[in-house]
């Protein structure tokens, strides 16, 4: 032990060395904070210190390096799985704007090749509100109505062919008899003005029928059928569907087609309301009248010979 | 002399160890517990061998470990200085408590160093401590019995391999 070390402990346990010490160290802090007369002593003791910081840095350098390799691994894959349910989502959009925009083109061309007078001024499309298949009965609740222009007769299709037509018009909103409706005729034609006959709802969303083809006819399997425009209130030109199947009627002479409708009936989210053309034709005009004079059952028989 | 010199250095020893542990830098949830490794050292050995340390090599290892550590000078030598004052000052009866009395003790004038430590600061105009801060007695507390009998072991040792 040095004198040094002598001298500094000879007064370790007097009361008064102890308050030269804190008078000193307080008076050091003092100076430290007021002069920064030591900032440069300072800086020279750093100097000598950094090596002792690199040393004492190590371990948790070490320790650091480590738990960065894992806690980024961790993280990665967490952002990885995040990016990748992302981008699904995203895909997802995508297609459903893509589906949209083209459901959009192929509805403006639809309706410009009919030459159509939207219903609704302002607002041509309608929101599905209910569809209703239970009981024989075919229809659809849209959330436009008379104050919106619509009428009883007012055509309704979406983007891939008919769907049917108002039936009855609240202020608010109307209820739509649809194509499958077996209560429902169309006036109709092969595609590019063939033969004509009436396609009629069956009350199944799937199926609708040509009941009465002469045996000579000569529609095909695969055949598209569309509107022919006669008896009014359709215009010409709408797809209704496609011809599925043909069978002979047993003991009648008549050959019978079962068609698939072109809209799918059953996933109507929202459908475009044009305005009924008025009847001109061969058929009278008394069996053309528009579907709210009768009311009730036999509405949409536009002129079909029942 | 062989015995004393031995004991110095690992006086020696257990110091550097406990200024470097100073500087180490610790992740986060540790930082917060990390002790003040050099005020045990000094209690340690002004409680078992006082003529290593008093008050004046507390100053001066103040000075040391104010320097290490960047912080303002005089801080930490007032720290060990009141601390060292008080542990010689009633050194003979602590000695003769039993551990976990004595562990009491150290915490009670762990917590009195942070009081001294914030005052430090408010005379450094130095920024309101943190949690941290106050943990420090606690940790301090939680370590002294393992520390106190891990010195004894090390002490211990040396004496015999100092003999062999």
């Amino acid at each position: 032990v040095s004198e040094r070390s002598d001298f500094f402990n000879k007064g370790a346990n007097s009361t008064l060395a102890l308050m030269i010490y804190c008078a000193l160290a307080v008076a050091l802090i003092v100076i430290d904070r007021k002069m920064n007369y030591l900032a440069q002593s300072r800086q020279a003791v750093l100097n000598w210190v950094a090596p002792v910081w690199r040393l004492a840095e190590v371990p948790s350098l070490l320790f650091r390096a480590g738990e960065g390799y894992f806690i980024d691994r961790r993280a990665l894959v967490q952002n990885y799985d995040a990016l990748k349910v992302e981008y699904l989502r995203q895909q997802q959009e995508l297609l459903a704007l893509r589906s949209e925009k083209l459901a959009a083109n192929r509805l403006s061309q639809l309706v410009q090749s009919i030459n159509a007078q939207p219903s609704i001024a302002g607002g041509v499309f309608a929101r599905v509100m209910a569809l209703d298949f239970a009981n024989d009965r075919n229809q659809l609740a849209i959330n436009r109505g008379r104050t919106h222009g619509v009428l009883p007769g007012t055509v309704v299709l979406n983007e891939l062919g008919l769907v049917g037509q108002v039936f009855s018009a609240a202020d608010q909103l109307s209820t739509v008899i649809l194509i499958s409706d077996p209560k429902h005729r169309i006036p109709a034609q092969v595609r590019g003005g063939g033969e004509r006959f009436y396609v009629a709802g069956m009350g199944e969303a799937q199926q609708l029928s040509i009941d009465q083809l002469a045996p000579t006819s000569r529609v095909a399997l695969g055949d598209f059928v569309e509107t022919s425009g006669l008896g009014g209130i359709f215009p010409e030109g709408i797809p209704i569907g496609r011809i599925m199947a043909l069978d002979k009627v047993e003991g009648e002479g008549v050959l019978r087609a079962s068609v698939a409708p072109a809209a799918m009936l059953t996933q109507l989210r929202e459908v475009y309301l044009i305005a009924p053309v008025p009847a001109v034709g061969p058929l009278p005009a008394t069996t053309l009248s528009a579907p709210n004079a009768a009311g009730g059952g036999t509405a949409q028989s536009t002129g079909a010979p029942q | 002399v062989s015995e004393s010199s031995s004991a110095l250095r690992l006086f020696l020893a257990a110091i550097i160890v406990a200024l470097l542990f100073q500087l180490l830098y610790l992740p986060q949830p540790l930082g917060l517990l990390k002790p003040w490794l050099l005020g045990m050292v000094v209690c340690y050995y002004a409680l078992e061998q006082p003529r290593f340390i008093g008050l004046g090599r507390a100053f001066l290892l103040g000075l040391i470990a104010d320097a290490l550590h960047g912080a303002q000078f005089g801080g930490q030598s007032l720290r060990l200085c009141i601390m060292v004052y008080l542990l010689l000052r009633f050194r003979y009866r602590i000695r003769f408590f039993p551990l976990w009395q004595q562990t009491a003790l150290i915490a009670a004038l762990f917590l009195n160093d942070s009081l001294v430590a914030l005052w430090v600061r408010l005379l450094g105009n130095l920024s309101q401590p943190g949690i941290a801060h106050w943990l420090t007695p606690l940790t301090a507390a939680c370590l002294w019995p393992i520390f106190f009998v891990t010195m004894d072991r090390l002490r211990r040792r040396q004496r015999v391999s100092s003999k062999l």
